[in-house]
């Protein structure tokens, strides 16, 4: 059975209501590995630009399908689109930003990945800036254990790296 | 899930990281130091030759200066693929002494990969000249950007077509009518920055920016006959610093209708010097927002004859937050006429004290001033005073805000040298009690204090 997420009024019941009211225009993302719809408005859905660039073009007819990024990621994806629409205040943003992205390192990387392909800005900037800040100023042997890097290189190899790079060192 | 899927699950979630493409992975160490971003070199043949790639290169040898240092720096610059480009180059030798080839060598590749933005620094001896060679390589440079020890010469007729920010700072340029033809050639320029540059040769500073929105322009050189001509018609965001007396007054060419912020510092050699040229400047930038004088400002002003009528006070409608800044003298009367004339004042701000050190100059609020301000009865909601010293006048100016304020919200009083058994602080903490619709915040050096 299909799932049809509402991110929006919840006392609405049905498609047909949405279409018809007022004047705010409304947009369902399938996502096309797993089949979960949204229903968005569009002002939210075109903080991406490929399904801007969709809707511009005249695309966009009933749904729009969305490959290669699953559904409960899509779900976080609108949820951000639609906090950083609705609200200006800076100081708002930034707090629900860093409650947002509190979320170990695959999380964040599906999130880069999705927003990198919807490109969706606002959102691949804060995801990598959280990166970015969980290694800032860490060893080399920390980092591995943070983002969980697999060693392939060989000791000389390493050795040499070290050497090139030793007036970086932390004393 | 039992133990077996887990431990499957745990391996395919292994280093899910490199599988990103480079470009996601480089953004991310874009983002750190340079020092971080090289230590992920060592973690994978996927990350070893991303760092090479970096797109924004900021070198600064504050830690490790020395051999190493330019050893890193050479590398880096020397093993970057031939095509790959550089968007910002950041240079700050903060302590070593560097040959000066090696220095020109690093400049000469970053600016010729078509380089967006550089920023030098040089603090030591290290001295290099900027001139020729390397202006001609600025086609693609959007932000230039040089302080310390550098000679700058300025040739003719060199295109910047896309600068749109220029920063001299401590720099010493070879002449003042250089940087005049300099900017003739920088049409899209925004914003500028001549800052306590020393000046080999020359009489005129032209400064004509047709689209300039931001100008900071501090001279300290004062034995020269100096004539400086400001043609900025687009300016937002003026900040100026200089000596007056005599010949050398900064001109305006034409009003400045978009000014919204300004910062002045003007100095008198002698005392009664200026004050014509000031509060003529003061005319040309009535209709700004903000408004900061400095100490050295605020005594010319102060000095200014009352009576006479050249003297008549502009008004400042749209001020919103003024900035005063008082040392030797402040005349009171001077912060009453700021009151009067700027009916829209939300914001006021001493930053160094309310009085000044010379006595004769205090005098009493509440008494002679004629009427309330406007400002003081509509808009005025925060004013914040530091170095609160305990004298009366500092007390009846306060009383006299708390008394009239209708609008205020909040008087920050940062006190200093003050004994917590002085009267003054007692007043303070009754007034701090009594007042309802007003807080009064006051702050020593521990923080903030209540009763």
């Amino acid at each position: 059975m299909k799932k049809l997420k509402f991110i929006g009024n919840p006392l609405l019941q049905s498609r047909e209501k949405i279409n018809m009211s007022s004047d705010k225009k409304w947009l369902t993302l399938k996502t096309t590995e797993d089949n979960e719809e949204f229903v968005v408005e569009e002002s939210v859905a075109i903080m991406s630009n490929v399904i801007k660039n969709m809707v511009e073009d005249g695309c966009a007819s009933s749904v729009i399908p969305v490959p290669r990024v699953k559904g409960n990621a899509m779900g976080k994806i609108i949820e951000f689109c639609k906090k950083h629409t609705e609200e200006s205040d800076e100081k708002v943003l930034k707090e629900f930003d860093a409650e947002f992205l509190n979320l170990g390192p695959d999380a964040l990387y599906d999130l880069m990945v999705s927003a990198n392909f919807l490109e969706i800005k606002v959102l691949l900037d804060s995801v990598t800036t959280k990166v970015a800040d969980m290694i800032k100023g860490k060893s080399s042997e920390e980092i591995r254990n943070i983002l969980k890097i697999e060693n392939d290189l060989s000791a000389e190899e390493i050795e040499e790296s070290r050497r090139e790079n030793c007036w970086t060192r932390q004393e | 899930m039992d133990s077996t899927s887990k431990k499957l699950a745990n391996i395919c979630k292994a280093d899910r990281i490199s599988d990103l493409p480079d470009s996601l992975l480089i953004a991310i160490l874009a983002l750190l130091p340079i020092e971080t971003a090289v230590r992920t070199c060592i973690l994978s043949k996927r990350w070893r030759p991303l760092c090479e790639s970096l797109p924004n290169l900021e070198f600064s040898d504050y830690r490790n200066p020395g051999r190493h240092f330019t050893d890193f720096v050479d590398r880096f610059l020397m093993r970057r693929p031939n095509d790959l480009k550089i968007a910002k180059f950041r240079l700050d030798c903060y302590r070593g002494d560097y040959y000066r080839d090696r220095v020109n060598e690093w400049i000469m590749n970053a600016l010729g990969r078509d380089l967006k933005e550089i920023d030098l620094l040089f603090r030591f001896q290290t001295c290099i000249n900027w001139s020729k060679n390397f202006f001609n390589m600025c086609t693609s440079v959007e932000v230039l950007l040089l302080s310390g020890k550098i000679s700058v010469e300025i040739p003719e007729n060199v295109p910047l077509p896309r600068l749109r920010v220029l920063g001299f700072n401590n720099v010493t340029i070879s002449s003042y009518e250089s940087v005049g033809k300099l900017l003739l050639n920088c049409p899209v320029l925004e914003d500028l920055k001549i800052v306590d540059c020393e000046w080999l040769t020359g009489n005129s500073l032209s400064i004509c920016g047709p689209v300039l929105k931001r100008l900071s322009c501090c001279l300290i050189s004062y034995d020269e006959v100096l004539r400086t001509l400001i043609d900025t018609p687009r300016l937002e965001n003026l900040k100026i610093g200089c000596y007056t007396g005599g010949d050398n007054d900064i001109l305006f060419k034409l009003n400045l209708p978009f000014l919204k912020i300004a910062e002045i510092d003007i100095c008198a050699h002698e005392m009664g010097q200026g004050v014509d040229w000031v509060f003529g400047l003061l005319k040309q930038i009535n209709h700004v927002k903000i408004l900061t004088l400095s100490d050295n400002t605020v005594e010319i002003l102060s000095l200014a004859d009352d009576d006479d009528d050249r003297y008549e006070f502009p008004p400042f409608h749209n001020l919103t937050e003024l900035v005063i800044n008082v040392l030797d003298y402040f005349d009171e009367t001077l912060l009453d006429d700021f009151l009067q004339n700027s009916p829209n004042l939300e914001s006021l701000v001493f930053p160094q004290s309310l009085v000044c050190i010379d006595e004769s100059f205090r005098c009493s609020w509440g008494g002679s001033q004629s009427r309330v301000p406007e400002c003081l009865s509509a808009h005025l909601k925060t004013v914040y005073i530091k170095n609160f010293a305990g004298y009366d006048e500092e007390l009846a100016f306060v009383k006299y805000l708390l008394a009239y304020g209708s609008a205020l919200r909040n008087v920050s009083i940062e006190i200093s040298n003050l004994s917590k058994d002085d009267e003054a602080w007692q007043e303070l903490l009754n007034l701090q009690s009594e007042s309802t619709t007003c807080k009064l915040s006051l702050i020593d050096e521990n923080g903030t204090c209540s009763l």
